[in-house]
């Protein structure tokens, strides 16, 4: 243990029994109550910035998706959502599209929205639509602003047509930060990487939410055709589809969630979005993030070529939505 | 008889109280349309503290709803040029009709039922677009469909008064 490492848990037992002791003394609870109720540090998780955003955010992220789009899983989510916040996730994802989400996370979010760098999304493509789809979104999340605002799942060329016509969906983002609603923009994608990059060199986009994982290698590639272009503007990159729901699993390719993960966060991304099902899994995963240790050019080529018998059912995504 | 134009017969003055507010409501919506005032408007009923569902029946009966029609229909074609003209198209059809129907023109008329089919058409095009998209925008739906309601009710109204006219009870 270094000089340094024992400084600085001393520091933290120090803080710890301060806000104990004068939350004691305010006389509303005992010191020992107090210490009950105060959460682990969130620094224990790895960070990186947030491209140009200058955040700083955790390598692991919580998705919207999973259990928490799910309707009647009120108790579940806002478990998980807390136990990520104090484990030190500290970048939240959610959308419209995804069912309850927002509302799960506004339950947390009315005491906690400053532990956390919060994004959600416009499906629509117009200025009005957006526009109704924030002031919900924020309604639903319990706050007055959201960190992050994406042009959720550009697909095609006429996706970006539409978007940066007249009365287009970019114009709803502009408008908003403006109004100080949203305060960075952001575009995500994961069916076709050349169609994000015409939006990216199109627009001066903060961050960029893209599939990437080892199948990805394969065809119509987010790693080669657009993840160089993201970097080469310093956005935010966020990653997803990092175990494409499961399928990048199989007998001959990857086996464990630490390949999948730490295969994505060698990559130049910021952060690694997952969806979580359970307690367990999150905890799992922030276990993951923790000791991550990128993987050697040799080892990255090795899983890629795993993936190469099933990279189209593992890339699925790019074909349903 | 026009007595500026013989050849071309005027309506019965004074002006029924219907082409008044159908005027009125043309030629302000195009206004609103054409300037992005409309969202003036939206800004108005949500601030009223209006359930969303009147807000946008509101929208709907002032015609305010061609930007959502436009990217409906436009969209549904794949025409980003749709998406952007059919909001001025639409505009000027409603100015025009409704100028000439308050300068007593004949011709104004039968441009208020060209204007009222197009719309109609139209709404219902994007209507179809937007329900078998799920119609996941409670807003567009409920405006899209008052707005269709509405033109329909006027056609009406209009067809009669065209009826009235062509039968000389007007004039």
């Amino acid at each position: 243990m270094t000089t340094r490492d024992t400084v600085s848990r001393r520091n933290f037992f120090r803080k710890i029994l301060g806000s104990a002791l004068v939350a004691g003394i305010a006389g509303k609870q005992s010191p020992l109550e107090a210490i009950a109720q105060i959460r682990p540090s969130a620094a224990s998780l790895p960070s990186r910035v947030l491209g140009k955003t200058g955040h700083r955010v955790s390598l692991l992220s919580l998705g919207g998706q999973a259990t928490l789009e799910e309707e009647g899983r009120d108790d579940d989510a806002v478990a998980i959502i807390n136990r990520a916040i104090d484990l030190g996730v500290n970048y939240l994802d959610t959308a419209p599209r995804y069912g309850p989400s927002e509302i799960y996370l506004g339950s947390v979010l009315k005491t906690r929205r400053k532990e956390v760098f919060l994004a959600s999304k416009t499906h629509d493509r117009t200025y009005d639509g957006s526009m109704r789809l924030l002031e919900k979104s924020l309604k639903r999340l319990q706050t007055d602003h959201l960190d992050l605002w994406q042009l959720h799942n550009v697909r095609t060329q006429d996706d970006i047509d539409f978007i940066f016509a007249r009365e287009g969906a970019i114009h709803a983002l502009e408008k908003a930060r403006e109004q100080g609603a949203v305060r960075y923009l952001g575009i995500t994608g994961h069916r076709d990487p050349i169609v994000l990059r015409n939006g990216i060199e199109r627009y001066p986009f903060d961050t960029i939410l893209m599939a990437l994982n080892a199948a990805e290698k394969h065809e119509a590639s987010f790693i080669d055709q657009l993840l160089p272009a993201a970097v080469e503007r310093k956005m935010g990159i966020i990653a997803m589809k990092v175990v494409a729901r499961g399928k990048i699993f199989h007998e001959r390719g990857l086996s464990t969630m630490e390949q999948a993960v730490r295969y994505v966060l060698t990559l130049p991304v910021s952060t690694a979005l997952i969806g979580i099902s359970t307690l367990k899994e999150l905890e799992e995963n922030v276990r993951i993030a923790r000791d991550f240790r990128p993987y050697t050019t040799e080892d990255m080529a090795n899983l890629e070529a795993l993936t190469g018998s099933y990279f189209a059912d593992a890339t699925w995504y790019k074909q349903l939505w | 008889m026009n007595p500026a134009n013989p050849s071309e017969p005027s309506l019965r003055t004074p002006i029924p109280a219907g082409y008044y507010a159908y005027a009125l409501i043309s030629i302000g919506s195009a206004f609103l349309t054409v300037t992005d005032l409309h969202r003036s408007v939206y800004s108005v009923l949500s601030s009223a503290s209006l359930p969303e569902s009147v807000a946008s029946a509101v929208a709907g009966i002032l015609n305010l709803v061609w930007h959502e029609f436009a990217f409906l229909v436009g969209s549904g074609l794949k025409s980003v040029h749709i998406f952007v003209i059919l909001p001025f198209l639409s505009a000027v059809l409603s100015c025009v009709s409704g100028i000439l129907l308050l300068l007593q023109k004949r011709i104004g008329l039968k441009l208020v039922l060209l204007n009222l089919l197009i719309g109609s058409g139209v709404a219902l095009a994007s209507l179809t677009v937007h329900v078998a998209r799920g119609a996941d925008d409670t807003w567009r739906t409920i405006s899209t469909s008052t707005f269709l309601f509405t033109t329909l009710l006027w056609f009406l109204y209009f067809r009669y008064e065209t009826r009235k006219f062509s039968s000389g009870k007007h004039i």
